[in-house]
C-alpha cells in the first residue's frame, strides 16, 4: 500500500520536501514503515530514526490523524490515515 | 561556599539607601537561586494584602547557582514581585548575561523596595551602588536604552535590565529586558516602573570561583557535548517556532482569540517559513550551547527591517491568535513588543480579546479610536500595541490586561478572556489537552506552560489528551515540581534531556559548584518547597478554591473544527483534575496547605501563617 | 623569505552565537577561576546578531612585540606564540594598545600581559575550540583561510550560473 506522511520540523529541512509517499507491503507494521523512510531518507537515520532503526529518537514521533501518537511498533499500519512525522518536544 | 556570594543586596528607592543581607549555605540550599530564591526573598519582604503597584511590593532578583560558570544554559535569573495582573505571586525568569554579572558583582540577589521621588537607574558597580538621574532616558525603549547607558557609562562590560515605555506606564504585563531577553511575565516590567526605576546597569570584576574547577569543567563539556544530541535538536534546528505547525497538526494551536485550534496560514507563520524566508541566525544566551532563539530579518516590504528573535510564545499571541497569517507584520509587532518593554504573549492575548470584542459588537470602532480592529488586521494591530504601551485611548483599557478589561467592559466579553488568575493563557488550546488545561487552572501565577509541563503529558501522549480521570495528579505534581527545580537552579529547561540521571547528575554538579553537599533527594525535595512557598503566598494574599479555574470558553465552547473538534473541558472534568492534583499535593479538598506539611518540607516559618489544621483522613473530629 | 604559516584560534562569526563559553573555558583553564576578564579569547557582540570571539592572531609582524617597552615580548619560533617573559613584564600596558583586536589581557592581580598561547599546557590543544558548542572556533593559518574563501567565493560563483 501507499502511505503519504507528513514532515514537520528537522524531517521537513532533511527530506527536502513537506510530505512523502512510501509504498510498503499490505500488512506492514509501523516499525515498517518507519525502515521504509530511513531507506527513501538516509538522512534521517540519527536525528530523527534511531541509527540501527529499531524506532524514532525519542526527539520524534509519529501521529495518526492529529489524535494519537503511535506507541506499539509491531501493530498494522492502516490505510487512509493522516500521518505525520513532526517533533516530540512541544516546550515553547 | 563557593560561587554563591552569601550576600543580598537590599535597596530603598524611597530614601536610596542600601543594606547588605547574608545569607547562610543551609538558606541557599534550600531554595538554591533564581525562581526559588527570589520567591523566598519576595515572601519574606512584602507584607500581605500589599499594592503590587506601591511602593511596599518587593521587586526580587536572584541569580542562578551556575552563574557565571561553564554549565550550559546555567546562567539566567529569577525575579519575584507580587504581580500586578493576578495580585499573586509572580515569578519569571530571564536568560542571558545579567545574572552572571550580579554573581560576579558580588550579589545572589537584590531586593528593590518603595518608590523613588523621581525617575532613577542604578548602577551598581560590585558593592557601591549609585542612584543616577534617569530623566535623559525616560520613553526610550527597553533594548535601545541598554546600548546607551553602556555608552554613556562607557563600559562594554556593564550588562543592563531596564524597562520601556510600557513600565514607565504601569502596563500590567511590562516586561524587564536585558540584553533582548525578557523578563517577561506577570508584569515586573510595572512593578520596577511603580518604583520609578529605568534601569539596573551593573558590573561587576569579582570572579566565580567553584569548589571543584576540574570537575565542573569536565562535567561542562559533557552537557555541551549531550546537548548537541536528540534531546535538543527540536530547539537547534527550528527553535521554539516549530510549534505552530505541529500544534496545528494537531489541533491546539490557538487561532482568533482561542475560538479556533487551527489556523488556515500556519504554513506562512511556521518555524519552517521562518528558516527558508527570515532567518539570519541563531543566539544564545550566556554559557548557552543550544541557541534557540531563531533572529529573523525582513528584508523589504512595508516591515522593511523588522528583525527580532522569535519564538513560539510571541508567535502565536501575535500572529494566528490575531489571525495574522504572515511573518513580517508579526516580527514587527514583536519587536515593538520588546521595545515598548511588554509582553508580547499578553499583549496578543488582549488584543485578540479586543478583536473579538470588535467583531461582534462589543467594541465600536469609535471605542477603537477609529480603528478597524478586526482579526488579521495588521495595521490595526500595530497601532494598538504602541498605544497599550502609552496608555492613549483604548490602549489604556488594554495595559490592564484581559481579565480587568473584560471586567470593566463586560458584555458577556469575560466568556472569552482567555487568562487564569488573570495572567493571559499561553500557545496551546487546552480544550482538548485536559491534563494541561488542569495544570493551568492550578497555577500560581496563572495560565502558565513553563511553571506546569503537563503539556507533555497531553502531547507526547502520556495521558489520553481527551478525556480525564483521577490518575493524572501524582504526573502534574511530578511535572511541576520538576520544572520548579530547573527554576530554582536555575537550568534551561531546554537542557532537561541532556542528563542520563537528573537527580544525582545535577545534585553533583550543584555541590562541584558551591561546595555545598547536596544529595539527589535533597535537590527533588526543593522543587517541592518551592511550589508550596508559592502557593503559601497566595493564599496569604487570599487566595480560594474558587481562583483555580479556567475561562468559560474552555469549558463551554467544544472546538468547532479541525482534529480536536468537539473537546472541552466540562466542570466535572476540571474537578475532577484539580481534586486529584491537591490530593496528590497532600493539600486539603480546598486546596489548601496543612500545617504538618509545611512543617514536612521545611517551611515551618511559616506555617503558623498560612498552614491549616487538619484531622488526618477517617478520623472523627 | 616566506610568511611563516603559524596557526591561531579563529572564530566563524556565522556559527558563532555569542554564549561566551569560549570565554568561561579560557580563564577556568588558566587560572581556575571563571573571569571573562581574565580570558584571552573575548567575543564581541554588537547587538543583536553580529558576534565573534576574538584572539591572538599571531601577526606576522607582531606590533605587540615592538611596542613593548622592556622587550618583555618575544615570539616562539616553532608555534608563533607570543611569550611575556613575566620577569620583565610590569604591566604598562603598552601592548595592549599595540593590538588591533584587543586580544591581550592585562590581569589586574599579577600585572602582567597575557596572550594566547593555545593552550601549550594543554595535549589536546586550545580548550575554547574543544569547548565550542557550535564548532565556530578552529586553528587556521591565513593561507588556508584565503584557500577557503576562495573556494567559497567559487562555488558561489557556480551556484549562481547553474541556478536558472
Ligand atoms: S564558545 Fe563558540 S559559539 Fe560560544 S561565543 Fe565562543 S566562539 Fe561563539
Amino acid at each position: 500500500m501507499k502511505l503519504k506522511v507528513e514532515f514537520l520540523g528537522l524531517a521537513r529541512e532533511l527530506a527536502g520536501d513537506a510530505e512523502a509517499v512510501v509504498t510498503v507491503d499490505d500488512r506492514a507494521t509501523w516499525h515498517d514503515l518507519i525502515s521504509a523512510l530511513a531507506d527513501a531518507y538516509p538522512s534521517f537515520v540519527g536525528p530523527i530514526v534511531l541509527p540501527d532503526r529499531s524506532n524514532l529518537t525519542a526527539a520524534y514521533m509519529l501521529n495518526v490523524g492529529g489524535r494519537a501518537i503511535v506507541r506499539d511498533l509491531d501493530v498494522p499500519v492502516q490505510p487512509g490515515q493522516r500521518l505525520l512525522l513532526m517533533f516530540a518536544e512541544a516546550g515553547g | 561556599m563557593y560561587a554563591y556570594t552569601g550576600k543580598i543586596l537590599h535597596v530603598d528607592l524611597t530614601n536610596q539607601t542600601t543594606r547588605v543581607q547574608e545569607l547562610e549555605p543551609e538558606f541557599l540550599k534550600r531554595y538554591l537561586g533564581g525562581v526559588g530564591l527570589a520567591t523566598r526573598l519576595l515572601y519574606d519582604n512584602t507584607p500581605a494584602g500589599c499594592d503590587p503597584l506601591g511602593p511596599d511590593n518587593a521587586l526580587c532578583f536572584a541569580c542562578s547557582s551556575f552563574a557565571g560558570t561553564t554549565i550550559p544554559v546555567g546562567t539566567k535569573h529569577g525575579v519575584a514581585s507580587k504581580s500586578p495582573l493576578t495580585g499573586f505571586v509572580g515569578d519569571s525568569l530571564s536568560g542571558s548575561h545579567f545574572s552572571e554579572m550580579l554573581r560576579r558583582a558580588g550579589w545572589d540577589g537584590m531586593v528593590l523596595k518603595g518608590q523613588a521621588p523621581r525617575w532613577l537607574y542604578l548602577v551598581i558597580d560590585d558593592d557601591l551602588v549609585r542612584f543616577v538621574d534617569a530623566q535623559p532616558y525616560m520613553g526610550k525603549g527597553a533594548v535601545e536604552v541598554q546600548s546607551i547607558l553602556r555608552e554613556e557609562l562607557g563600559d562594554d562590560n556593564y550588562r543592563v535590565s531596564a524597562i520601556g515605555p510600557a513600565g514607565e506606564h504601569l502596563v500590567r504585563f511590562a516586561s524587564i529586558d536585558n540584553d533582548g531577553r525578557q523578563v517577561g511575565r506577570t508584569g515586573n516590567g510595572a512593578v520596577m516602573g511603580s518604583k520609578r526605576l529605568k534601569a539596573i546597569a551593573i558590573r561587576g570584576s569579582r570572579p566565580v570561583t567553584v569548589a571543584d574547577p576540574k570537575g565542573l569543567m569536565a562535567a561542562s563539556l559533557k552537557l555541551i557535548k549531550t546537548s548537541q544530541g536528540p534531546g535538543t535538536v527540536k530547539y537547534r534546528t527550528l527553535g521554539t517556532p516549530s510549534n505552530v505547525l505541529n500544534m496545528n497538526a494537531i489541533g491546539v494551536l490557538p487561532t482568533r482569540n482561542f475560538s479556533e485550534t487551527t489556523f488556515e496560514h500556519a504554513e506562512t507563520i511556521s518555524g519552517e517559513y521562518l528558516r527558508d524566508h527570515y532567518r539570519v541566525k541563531s543566539v544564545s544566551c550566556s554559557s548557552c550551547s543550544i541557541a534557540c532563539e531563531q533572529w529573523g530579518v525582513v528584508r523589504d516590504g512595508k516591515y522593511k527591517g523588522a528583525k527580532i528573535g522569535l519564538d513560539y510564545e510571541p508567535l502565536f499571541a501575535l500572529g494566528s491568535n490575531c489571525g495574522i497569517g504572515t511573518l513580517p507584520p508579526i516580527i514587527k509587532l514583536v519587536e515593538m513588543s520588546d521595545e515598548l518593554g511588554m509582553d508580547a504573549m499578553s499583549a496578543g492575548v488582549v488584543i485578540s480579546w479586543a478583536m473579538e470584542c470588535y467583531e461582534r459588537g462589543l467594541l465600536t470602532q469609535e471605542d477603537c479610536d477609529g480603528l478597524e480592529l478586526a482579526f488579521g488586521n495588521e495595521d490595526a494591530a500595530i497601532e494598538v500595541l504602541r498605544k497599550i504601551a502609552y496608555r492613549e485611548g483604548i490602549g489604556d483599557l488594554l495595559a490592564e490586561g484581559t481579565m480587568r478589561a473584560s471586567e470593566r467592559l463586560a458584555k458577556g466579553s469575560e466568556h472569552f478572556a482567555m487568562h487564569v488568575k488573570g495572567l493571559e493563557m499561553p500557545g496551546y488550546d487546552v480544550r482538548s489537552l485536559k491534563t494541561f488545561a488542569a495544570g493551568l487552572a492550578v497555577g500560581t501565577r496563572g495560565a502558565c506552560h513553563n511553571r506546569s509541563l503537563a503539556y507533555e503529558l497531553d502531547i507526547k501522549g502520556v495521558f489520553d489528551r481527551f478525556t480525564a480521570d483521577d490518575g493524572r495528579g501524582k504526573a502534574m505534581v511530578d511535572n511541576e515540581n520538576f520544572a520548579c527545580i530547573l527554576d530554582c537552579l536555575v537550568l534551561c529547561k531546554f537542557l532537561r534531556n541532556c542528563f542520563d540521571d537528573f537527580g544525582p547528575d545535577v545534585a553533583a554538579i550543584y555541590t562541584m559548584t558551591t561546595g555545598i553537599f547536596l544529595t539527589a533527594d535533597e535537590l527533588m525535595a526543593v522543587g517541592e518547597r518551592v511550589c508550596n512557598l508559592k502557593k503559601a503566598f497566595n493564599i496569604r494574599e487570599g487566595w480560594t478554591r474558587a481562583d483555580d479555574t479556567l475561562p468559560p470558553r474552555v469549558l463551554e465552547d467544544p472546538i468547532p473544527t479541525g482534529p480536536s473538534k468537539g473537546s472541552y473541558v466540562t466542570r466535572e472534568e476540571l474537578d475532577l483534575l484539580i481534586a486529584n492534583y491537591y490530593q496528590a499535593r497532600g493539600w486539603t479538598a480546598d486546596g489548601l496547605i496543612p500545617r504538618e506539611k509545611l512543617v514536612e518540607l521545611g517551611l515551618e516559618d511559616i506555617a503558623d501563617e498560612v498552614g491549616v489544621d487538619t484531622v488526618p483522613a477517617g478520623q472523627a473530629i | 623569505m616566506t610568511q611563516p604559516a603559524y596557526q591561531h584560534v579563529i572564530c566563524d562569526p556565522d556559527l558563532c552565537t555569542g554564549c561566551r563559553l569560549c570565554e568561561y573555558v579560557c580563564s577556568a583553564n588558566k587560572h581556575g577561576v571563571f573571569d571573562p576578564n581574565l580570558a584571552r579569547i573575548r567575543v564581541v557582540r554588537i547587538e543583536p546578531v553580529t558576534m565573534t570571539a576574538i584572539s591572538c592572531r599571531m601577526c606576522a609582524d607582531a606590533p605587540c612585540v615592538i611596542a613593548c617597552p622592556r622587550d618583555a615580548l618575544s615570539r616562539a619560533p616553532e608555534t608563533g606564540v607570543i611569550l611575556v617573559d613575566d620577569t620583565k613584564c610590569d604591566g604598562c600596558g603598552w601592548c595592549v594598545e599595540a593590538c588591533d583586536f584587543g586580544a591581550i589581557v592585562l590581569n589586574p592581580a599579577s600585572k602582567t600581559a597575557e596572550i594566547c598561547d593555545l593552550c601549550a599546557d594543554q595535549e589536546d590543544g586550545p580548550q575554547c575550540v574543544i569547548y565550542c558548542p557550535k564548532e565556530a572556533l578552529s586553528l587556521s593559518t591565513p593561507e588556508v583561510l584565503r584557500q577557503k574563501a576562495r573556494r567559497d567565493v567559487v562555488k558561489r560563483l557556480f551556484e549562481e550560473l547553474l541556478t536558472p
